[in-house]
């Protein structure tokens, strides 16, 4: 089990991540989503300690990353697809981890033929695709053989082909009894691969549970278009429906839960709120997702 | 410990900058030994005392002036990592930084090793071939000509550690290049001929890296000539043992500085 707990961490007056809780169950695989910019590489950062959280910590079955003797035996991570020297072939890559995974040359082979890049083994990776690349991230997260896997954006660069192989790879792991979490900024490239969710946004949890919960916890949401949204969320507040975390600002949109979309549209008009767009939440996930962190992308 | 020297190993022979490095480096070397000896044979002409006693410093010349060759390659194989971040996946495999960065030191050594042999056989190659060319009687199995190679070959090594130490302190590869380069072929001369030519300073020069090099490869070199010949003042330089403790400290106080600078910082 992966435990993040109290996780904190600023970049200069941003609070990149801001007392971040959530854990990873083994055998499944979570899906850990938020828009650009809510915080989702500098969490897998900081629990690699590649950064130095300010606060919090993360572990593995208790254990920081730090404590671990041979990590890559245990934490399989793939955070950045661009981390190669351009110069050396994909094998002379994995080769240079080996020693630290304590694998050989035949290990190395195995997971290149793993990730589907076999023929590529002795090509250099300055002519890699972004696919390919990524494949290799991939390949150099198993090496060790780990129980535990973290990859940032895996999906990022593969074709439709390469995702539906992505996803019985990652679904295969899982099966093993590993834990596997992937970030992704999009609920739908991840939706059919995840058991369970991780939502974060502006570096804050906004949902943890499996994919039926999140369907079922937003079912009700309905989104009111208004000139004025500030007067919208007033009369949420004032009868204690729910706006999504930090009553975040999207335009002319307000996202409202706990109420129908009657109820809302009675609401509204009472109070003489000029109303330009009611509706409710389809029950499709990618909504949901956008209504839950609507507003809060990272450009900040 | 043992993994880190064999995956540091790994990547230093797996990309080109360093074979590309010690070619350039050899040619240079081949070049200046060439041509230094075969115009000092031609004017000595004759002059066997004289050609025994300049014959190590020929012989020595890549130490005192080409070390930046294995300076650069040393420093290299430190920014490299950090340019095409491959540091992360690096610091991913052992977190613990301080295991890493020693590894990178020690492995420099044997490194260094291999690319300060090929320098010294290209000079005494060189050297060879311009003194027979002018005349002279190349004295390659003479015990001063295999002296000068070892201590070429010991001051080339350190200087791959010294490059090791400076690349984790500076880290931009652009700004490890031109620090090298500007401190080793611009800064140190004039600062070596400027405080050299006054006692009262010409004590800090022998410190100079370069100077500790010159120490060590024979303490025979140019700028020690330069300064006897020109009875300018009395040329001070190291002992051999001195010279090679000296690069020794700026190997360990460079490494240590980029230790520190280094240990804790992110790598985002
Ligand atoms: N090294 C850094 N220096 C300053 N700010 C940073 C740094 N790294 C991240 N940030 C900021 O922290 C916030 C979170 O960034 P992070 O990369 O974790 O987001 P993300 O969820 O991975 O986004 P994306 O989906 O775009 O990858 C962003 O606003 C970003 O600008
Ligand atoms: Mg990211």
């Amino acid at each position: 089990m992966i435990e993040v707990d109290h996780l904190a961490k600023r970049y200069g007056s941003q609070r990149a991540v801001d007392d971040l809780s959530f854990v990873v169950r083994p055998g499944k695989v979570t899906g850990f989503l938020g828009p650009n910019g809510a915080g989702k590489t500098t969490t897998l950062r900081a629990a690699t300690d590649l950064i130095r959280a300010d606060k919090g910590r993360v572990t593995f079955d208790g254990q920081a990353y730090r404590e671990l003797l041979q990590p890559m035996r245990h934490v399989g991570v793939a955070l950045e697809p661009t981390a190669f020297h351009p110069g050396r072939t994909a094998s002379d890559h994995l080769m240079m981890l080996a020693p630290y995974a304590g694998v050989d040359h035949r290990r190395c082979a195995t997971v290149l033929g793993l990730v589907g890049l076999e023929e590529a083994a002795g090509k250099r990776v300055g002519g890699f695709s972004l696919g390919m690349r990524g494949r290799l991230s991939l390949a150099a997260a198993l090496l060790g053989n780990p129980e535990f896997l973290l990859l940032d954006e895996p999906v990022n660069g593969l074709d439709p082909e390469g995702i539906r192989w992505m996803r019985q790879l990652l679904r295969e792991l899982a099966d093993e009894g590993r834990t596997v979490l992937i970030s992704s900024h999009l609920l739908s490239e991840v939706e059919q691969t995840v058991d369970e969710v991780v939502i974060i946004a502006q570096g804050r949890l906004v949902f943890q549970g499996s994919l039926a919960a999140l369907e079922a916890s937003t079912a009700a949401w309905v989104s009111v278009e208004s000139s004025e949204p500030e007067a919208v969320r007033e009369v949420a507040r004032r009868r204690g429906w729910s706006l999504p975390p930090d009553g975040a600002h999207h335009g002319r949109t307000v996202w409202i839960g706990g109420a129908t979309s009657t109820e809302v549209a009675v609401a509204i008009v009472q109070a003489g709120i000029p109303l330009e767009g009611l509706s409710s939440s389809s029950s499709d996930l990618e909504s949901i997702f956008l209504s839950m962190t609507a507003g809060q992308g990272g450009i900040r | 410990m043992i993994a880190a020297l064999v995956s540091e190993y790994r990547k230093f022979f797996t990309t080109r900058m360093w074979w590309i490095l010690m070619i350039c480096m050899m040619a240079y070397f081949l070049v200046i030994s060439l041509a230094m000896a075969w115009v000092f044979a031609y004017a000595v002409s004759g002059d066997d005392g004289a050609v025994s006693q300049y014959r190590p410093m020929i012989y020595g010349l890549g130490a005192s002036m080409g070390y930046v060759f294995p300076a650069l390659v040393g420093a290299v194989a430190v920014t490299g990592e950090y340019r095409h971040r491959t540091i992360v996946p690096t610091y991913l495999a052992e977190p613990r930084r301080w295991v890493v960065m020693t590894a990178k030191a020690l492995a420099a050594i044997p490194m260094g090793f291999v690319i300060a042999v090929a320098g010294t056989v290209s000079c005494l190659v060189g050297g060879a071939v311009g003194l027979h060319l002018g005349g002279a009687d190349p004295g390659l199995w003479a015990s001063q000509t295999w002296k000068a190679a070892g201590l070429s070959i010991l001051a080339l090594t350190m200087w791959s550690v010294i490059g090791v130490g400076l690349g984790m302190l500076v880290i931009s590869q652009v700004g490890v290049i031109i620090t090298v380069l500007a401190f080793t072929q611009l800064v140190e001369p004039l600062a070596r001929v400027g405080l050299s030519a006054f006692p009262s300073t010409s004590g800090i020069a022998k410190f100079f890296p370069g100077a500790a090099s010159d120490a060590v490869s024979g303490g025979t070199s140019i700028y020690s000539q330069l300064s006897v010949n020109g009875s300018m003042m009395q040329a001070s330089s190291l002992s051999v043992g001195q010279g090679v403790l000296v690069l020794a400290a700026y190997g360990v106080v460079f490494a240590l500085l980029g230790y520190v600078a280094r240990i804790r910082r992110d790598v985002a």
